[in-house]
């Protein structure tokens, strides 16, 4: 081996030629590290390795311990309707929602860079509905979907059209459930467009128009690769999030009509939460939770090309 | 200094989420020669041991208790709530009780379960809807003889080997309401004779008919949730039937058919969308504030929100199907029992009895719009003379033997939000075959009590 291989080894190795000064800041980071892990393990790793625990178990949370059932909760929820169905539900309705908020607040985050007065209060005014409570807001999106004398049934009479049962269609409350969710994730995805079209750098904008480009061309060859990987962090969040909605269904449609908008999240929280159904509420929570992985595993490896992959 | 400053960061983040959690209140342990926490060290010979006692239900909490000390309630319902305080101070001196409000339904259920898995619950839980299901659990100390000799049997409920575990002080069944002035207005008598199913159908859907779209009859609202389920448990109990119990649904019977297809007709009497609400809200809002609906199926506390809101009411006891005979349904219950991991359980019983008193029975009964427990007031004919609305639901209350909504052997909650929304909801909402609903209905059930 040559001496310079054997100095590269002896740098690599661990605590061998470190400074004091290096050990010294070795030790703050991990002092920076051990609260957040800590508070990692105990709020997040053990939760999960106790809801896995509970996936394969029977309980209610009055007797002494749960009972071990091996895999009877994921048999129960890969036969049963009231799980599969919801569970289909989550990916349809929050499919929908997540492609319905990529669109409208890509354009919104056009909208957003354009330089004009005031492009911070509309910035604010965009970005409020996602910092608001969901329970306040579905409260004034319930109040106006009422059958009777609610606030769009009045305008409809108004205008001589027959009132609308919201709340008996599912068309219609799948319709509401997802322009809530955009109405709500609009202003944060706009953002984070907006910060993706202020990164790219001005100077391809210079070099397209110098070769011709029209506006429409430059959006479509400079601005769009340009956003690949903001969309990417956009798409990615997204399917995330879709996989948890439940809050919307719970305030809006309540599951119905007929459990025709139930999602699995939704069925998880009543599982765990009003019928202490705990084993299933576990089961269920693990597939999800393994289903949302695989998506976005496939997502990022067919979304980004490999130079992208390495930086994220 | 950088150091410093990490470190500080990283204390400050570990003392932050550590003052996140609390530590459970160790119960206080009467039997040991120990000190507790309360008593100074030495303890002189004639000073009696005093109680700490944890009540979650019907009493006031000690801030709610200072303020009220301090500005007598004018409110009924509080001035009861106060008198519980002062009635545990009579009858046990040395009991140290806190109330405390865990809230009601879903959120309380799930904090005494959780303290109840801690191993530290309190001394007495409550609630409604799920108390049986504590009940059967055998989580719940039977109550002593005198408690149970003193109330009405239909405030108490069993544990799975018939023993009384837990009380409520008050309660209701349903009436049928009615408005009499909307009545008037569409000519129509003000104190209409209703006997039979038949009879109830002809009269809402002649006000319905006259009301135009602005006054609607009214019917059995169908609300996807335990609102529905229980306005709807009369009904069948009527012919005879249940919707079953333990791990036995009956639905897939021509009595519920029967049932259904008559909720479904009546339901065009209710404006579209109201009855089958997942929000009750607006429903009562029409036939309260709105006075808009003449008939409802409601409890005991309409006749209140009647009065507060002028509205000039009627009742009588709901009516029957060709061949069927009195029934109804508990509603409106708040069981108290004291839990079988309390470390002072006859100081607890003190706290029950204490929630029991008469002065606050008396005033519950007057002028609260319910039924209370204490035989004594209950059966009293002088209790109820100003209430001249509740006299025909209290005789029948009296007279029969009424049960609250059946308990499943497993998955209790699932089973009810199946029968609310996919039979129930579903028969008001859809078009579906009534047949249909049922029997895929009773399947769904058998396959979630196997």
């Amino acid at each position: 081996m040559s001496t310079q291989n054997v100095v590269m080894s002896r740098v690599h190795k661990k605590g061998r030629f470190l400074t004091e000064r290096d050990r010294r800041d070795n030790r703050l980071a991990l002092l920076n590290i051990v609260p957040i892990f800590i508070w990692y393990l105990l709020f997040n790793a053990v939760p999960i390795g106790i809801g896995v625990y509970l996936a394969f178990s029977e309980w209610n949370a009055l007797t002494a311990a749960p009972r071990f059932i091996g895999l009877r909760n994921f048999e129960n929820f890969f036969r049963s309707p009231d799980y599969i169905r919801p569970l289909f539900r989550q990916l349809y309705i929050g499919g929908m929602a997540v492609a319905t908020n990529f669109v409208l607040s890509f354009f919104l985050g056009l909208m957003l860079n354009v330089p004009i007065m005031m492009k911070g209060f509309f910035r604010v005014c965009d970005y409020m509905p996602s910092v608001t409570a969901v329970s306040t807001t579905t409260a004034v999106f319930v109040a106006l979907l009422m059958p009777f004398d609610g606030g769009l049934n009045s305008m409809l009479q108004s205008f001589g059209m027959s009132p609308v049962i919201w709340t008996h269609s599912t068309y219609w409350m799948i319709f509401w459930i997802v322009m809530y969710t955009v109405w709500r994730s609009m202003g944060p995805s706009a953002i984070l467009w907006l910060s993706g079209l202020q990164s790219i750098d001005p100077q391809l904008y210079e070099a397209a128009r110098v070769d011709g480009a029209s506006k429409l061309q430059e959006v479509i060859h400079v601005t769009i690769p340009g956003l690949r990987f903001t969309a990417a962090f956009i798409v990615l969040t997204g399917i995330i999030g879709m996989m948890q909605m439940f809050d919307a269904v719970m305030f809006i449609s309540a599951g119905g009509p007929v459990g025709t908008t139930d999602v699995i999240a939704f069925r998880i929280f009543r599982d765990g939460a009003r019928s202490f159904n705990l084993g299933m509420a576990g089961a269920s929570s693990v597939i999800v939770g393994v289903i949302t992985l695989v998506f976005s595993v496939i997502f990022l490896n067919l979304w980004l090309n490999k130079n992208e992959k390495e930086a994220a | 200094m950088k150091k410093l400053l990490v470190v500080a960061i990283a204390l400050a983040l570990i003392l932050s989420a550590a003052a996140c959690a609390t530590a459970p209140q160790a119960p206080v342990d009467q039997t040991t020669e120990k000190p507790t926490t309360e008593q100074p060290a030495t303890q002189p010979q004639d000073d009696p041991v005093r109680v700490a006692i944890t009540a979650v239900g019907y009493g006031m909490t000690d801030e709610e208790f200072a303020a009220a000390k301090a500005n007598p309630p004018t409110d009924n319902y509080v001035l009861a709530k106060m008198l519980v305080n002062e009635w545990v101070e009579k009858i046990n001196p040395n009991i140290d009780v806190s109330f405390q409000n865990w809230g009601w339904a879903e959120p309380l259920d799930q904090k005494q379960r959780a303290s109840i898995l801690s191993g530290v619950p309190p001394d007495i839980v409550h609630g409604e809807v799920f108390m049986p299901v504590y009940a059967m659990q055998d989580i719940l100390e039977p109550l002593p003889q005198d408690i149970v000799d003193k109330v009405h049997p239909n405030f108490l409920i069993n544990d799975a080997q018939g023993r009384p575990v837990a009380v409520s002080p008050s309660g209701a069944i349903f009436l049928l309401f009615y408005n009499r002035g909307l009545l008037r207005e569409l000519g129509l008598p003000e104190d209409p004779v209703i006997n039979t199913w038949e009879d109830w159908k002809n009269l809402s859907d002649q006000i319905t008919e006259k009301g135009g779209g602005n006054i609607w009859g009214g019917g059995i609202p169908t609300f996807p949730h335990m609102g529905g389920a229980l306005r709807v448990a009369p009904f069948i109990r009527q012919m005879g039937l249940d919707f079953g119990s333990g791990s036995t649904p009956t639905l897939n019977t021509p009595e519920w058919k029967e049932l259904l297809t008559y909720i479904r007709e009546m339901n065009k009497n209710i404006p579209p969308g109201i009855g089958n609400n997942p929000d009750e809200g607006p429903h009562w809002n029409l036939w309260t504030s709105d006075q808009k609906i003449v008939f409802a199926v409601d409890g005991f506390w309409r006749i209140r929100e009647a009065a507060v809101n002028d509205v000039d009411a009627g009742t009588m006891n709901l009516p029957l199907p060709s061949g069927g005979s009195y029934a109804n349904c508990l509603v409106g219950f708040n069981y108290h029992g004291v839990t079988r991991a309390s470390q002072n359980k006859e100081a607890a019983f003190d706290v029950i009895r204490a929630i029991l008193n008469p002065e606050s029975q008396l005033i519950i009964a007057q002028n609260v719009g319910r039924v209370v427990a204490l035989r004594s007031i209950l059966e009293d004919p002088a209790t109820y003379e100003q209430l001249p609305l509740l006299q025909a639901g209290l005789d029948a209350f009296l007279s029969y033997d009424i049960q609250g909504l059946p308990v499943w052997d497993k998955n209790d909650a699932q089973v009810w939000e199946l029968i609310n929304t996919r039979v129930l909801a579903r028969a008001t909402i859809t078009n579906d075959p009534v047949d249909v609903i049922l029997s895929e209905a009773q399947a769904e059930i058998e396959r979630l009590l196997r």
